[in-house]
């Protein structure tokens, strides 16, 4: 037996499917969507219940995604029933849901959900009557506190009743959802609760709300790259082994094997940490009800650049990695705004093109060195931040209108955020891994052949028949090779410069080394940033944000250079 | 409001013992030196002594309540730094401020 | 009757939902949301961007384009 639960957003459907499944539930995704899907197991009077939480929506008028795959659930799926989860503390708005469900012709029960935080704000509701109006089997319950369940459980057994049809406009729901609550409920909520207005007050206080929340932001920053380090240099350690320990076998296969796939795919396989303690961050943050708070505090901001509050979140998290940034923008509801925040992330300078910074700061810019490194961060969000306006003019017009409601604050438990973290990081490897695999035997197979070392191989050729292009700049074949290694990961461009042995001193002057890092702040997302890319907005996107960063980064670099000569 | 205005003094301790390290390395407090001071460090536990402030002028609990919490989070996480890093902050201190946001949860 | 954009209300003020404009789309979603003609609306909070509003007990952060098609009576004593 098949049920699927529907709700509102906010009305404890995860407590409840927790309570009836005795936690036995795991997440993962819709087919072809992120939008995530709860599903477990319930035995009840011997019999297997299979229970789907769809996601929270407010009606079916709408092409709201959530809506759409509820929808779709309900009519392709056909679940034997339908569990109508209500949140007994707003009944109106949940019972134009109710009316919206009748339509189905599924058999349903009504759970009225929170009842007893209800009953203490002095709502009483007459369940039997409302069994009555809507002929359904009505049962009062409090997932949280247990109350209820076992009553739910045997109306469920009976397998609940097909409703009648109300049919009718919008409106005529509205209105008769309206006269339905007013019949059943004593008196309808008016305040929100203490411990929410108290929150409330700080969280969004005028002068301390942004202070605040900048604070949240570090202390992610601090939990996904600081606390994560650990993990991260003992999963590269033991790829590096595995490595060079594959590659000193002789023959070009293992070869291929140990410092093309394996060291490929092990440079980016060591950023799951990192991408585990994010989705865990971001977790903690989105359950426990502080985000929608957060982008209401910063909306003003982002909207004169044509993105809104939650686009604050990835642009900060791209200091530290943009692979897990390009994944946080997964909050963003409205798609234009989602897909212009994935394109500019990498404009917002990642901590592994910090190597190349030090490195030319300290040869031509000794004493000024952190100042120069500072405006190179500085001119990233700025190219950002106006990349984001262009392309919300043109590609991805159209406004972003959008409305959240506030959800209670809550304590997540740590099952819900063990599940969520996992399903996303195991979505985050199956996806980018195929990726990763191929461009490390490309990567690798023009580094070693046909020559056998670096300076005789394709990608040298490649270096020096690529150079014309970059002649208005006046950089060497050298510096144009370690460009094209960088695609795979910013800090090889360092390691390249290494082995080739170039002093770079003489091959270049201060402006034309400061044009040269800006072309590697901004040229191209490194190989696992395209990857979570092209997981996210798909292929297409990914190919555009490779070509607007290389011909900004390009633009950018010239006029630098420019400007330099005439200087 | 009184437990405010204390918690707001500590932090402000607490801060500018943070820039210090920042800016000129070690700290030294009898047997403890203090090495991984940051003044974004410094910006959070400035934040929190600013929001025990607030609270103590305004006369809401709601303010002492949220700065216990961010208080509490933020050594938890130092800790978790230090062990992971092994460079010491001055927000481990907050750790002080969680049996008062236990107490006020509880309630 | 004093009728207002909702995106036109200050701080603290109240009033009462008298309509929503724009498309059919637009005006499904912010009803069954709980934003229906006849609701009292209490705006608690606003800075720049997007408006925090009120409604039924509910808390809702609208943005600045949405704010602007819902059609709110200031002028009744409530």
């Amino acid at each position: 037996m098949r049920v699927a639960m529907v709700g509102n957003p906010n009305v404890g459907k995860t407590s409840l499917l927790n309570a009836l499944t005795g936690g036995n539930f795991t997440v993962a995704n819709f087919p072809g969507v992120t939008v995530e899907k709860k599903e477990g197991k319930g035995v009840i009077g011997g019999k297997v219940v299979t229970f789907v939480d769809l996601p929270g929506i407010y009606g079916f008028e709408t092409e709201n995604l959530d809506e759409k795959v509820a929808r779709d659930y309900i009519i392709r799926e056909k679940p034997n029933l339908i569990l109508n989860v209500v949140n007994a503390l707003n009944l109106e708005r949940n019972l134009y849901l109710t009316l919206q469900l009748t339509e189905f012709g599924v058999p349903m029960i009504i759970a009225l959900n929170m009842i007893d935080e209800a009953e203490k704000e002095g709502i009483r509701i007459d369940e039997e009557r409302l069994s009555e109006i809507l002929g359904l089997p009505v049962v009062k319950t409090s997932a949280v506190r247990g109350e209820g369940i076992e009553e739910l459980k045997k109306e469920i057994l009976k397998g609940g009743k097909v409703p009648k049809v109300f049919r009718g406009s919008l409106e005529e729901k509205i209105e008769l959802a309206g006269r339905i609550a007013r019949e059943v409920a004593k008196s309808e909520k008016v305040g929100v609760s203490e411990i929410d207005e108290a929150f409330d007050e700080v969280f969004m206080d005028k002068h301390l709300g942004i202070p605040i929340f900048l604070s949240i932001m570090w202390m992610m920053f601090v939990f996904t790259y600081t606390i994560a380090e650990p993990f991260n240099s003992l999963l590269g350690k033991i790829f590096d082994t595995l490595a060079s320990y594959i590659s000193g076998l002789d023959g070009w296969l293992f070869s291929m094997l140990g410092d093309g796939v394996v060291a490929g795919v092990g440079s980016v396989l060591s950023f799951i940490p990192n991408i585990a303690f994010l989705f865990l961050a971001l977790s903690i943050l989105e359950l426990s009800g502080y985000m929608p708070r957060a982008v209401y505090l910063v909306d003003g901001l982002m909207a004169r650049f044509g993105l809104n509050g939650r686009s604050i979140i990835p642009l900060i998290m791209g200091f530290g990695c943009n692979v897990p940034a390009v994944l946080a923008t997964r909050s963003i509801e409205d798609e234009r705004v989602r897909i212009a925040t994935v394109i500019i992330n990498p404009f917002m300078s990642c901590s592994a093109r910090l190597p190349i910074y030090v490195l030319f700061a300290g040869i031509f810019f000794p004493k000024t060195g952190s100042a120069v490194i500072m405006a190179l961060y500085l001119i990233g969000v700025l190219i950002a931040l106006i990349s984001a306006l262009a392309l919300r003019k043109t590609l991805l017009k159209g406004e972003g209108e959008f409305i959240m409601e506030l959800p209670p604050y809550m304590l997540p438990s740590l099952r819900e955020l063990w599940l969520m973290t996992w399903v996303r990081t195991k979505h985050f490897i199956q996806k980018a891994g195929t990726v990763i695999l191929a461009m490390s035997v490309v990567v690798w197979y023009i580094t070693n052949y046909p020559g056998g070392s670096i300076e005789s191989s394709y990608a040298a050729m490649l270096g020096k028949a690529l150079q014309p292009l970059f002649s208005p700049m006046g950089w060497s074949w050298e510096l144009v090779l370690a460009l094209i290694t960088g695609f795979v990961a910013k800090e090889v461009v360092v390691a390249t410069i290494g082995v080739l042995n170039v002093d770079i001193a003489s091959v270049m002057t201060p402006h034309q080394a400061f044009a040269f890092m800006l072309f590697t702040l901004l040229y191209m997302p490194c190989v696992a940033t395209i990857a979570a890319i092209r997981a996210e907005i798909g292929t297409k996107w990914a190919i555009f944000g490779v070509l607007f960063s290389f011909a900004v980064a390009y633009m950018v670099s010239m006029i630098a250079t420019e400007v330099g000569v005439w200087l | 409001m009184v437990v405010a205005l204390i918690f707001t003094l500590y932090f402000l301790l607490l801060t500018a013992l943070e820039i210090l390290s920042a800016l000129y390395g070690d700290v030294t407090l009898g047997w403890w030196t203090v090495d991984g001071g940051s003044v974004i460090n410094a910006f959070v536990l400035g934040t929190i002594a600013a929001t025990y402030l607030k609270g103590a002028v305004v006369k809401r609990e709601s303010y002492s309540t949220v700065a216990s919490l961010l208080a509490t989070a933020f050594s938890v996480l130092m800790i978790l730094a230090y062990l992971a890093s092994q460079s010491i902050s001055f927000g481990v201190f907050g750790f002080a401020a969680a049996p008062y946001f236990l107490k006020k949860v509880k309630k | 009757m004093t009728v207002l954009p909702l995106s036109a209300l200050r701080e603290g003020q109240e009033g009462r939902v008298v309509a929503i404009t724009g498309g059919r789309g637009c005006s499904a979603r912010l009803m069954s949301m709980g934003l229906v003609p006849g609701k009292k609306i209490r705006i608690a909070g606003r800075r720049g961007g997007a408006i925090l509003v009120s409604v039924n007990g509910t808390k809702f952060v609208i943005g600045r384009g949405l704010a602007m098609k819902v059609a709110v009576d200031v002028g009744e004593k409530i």
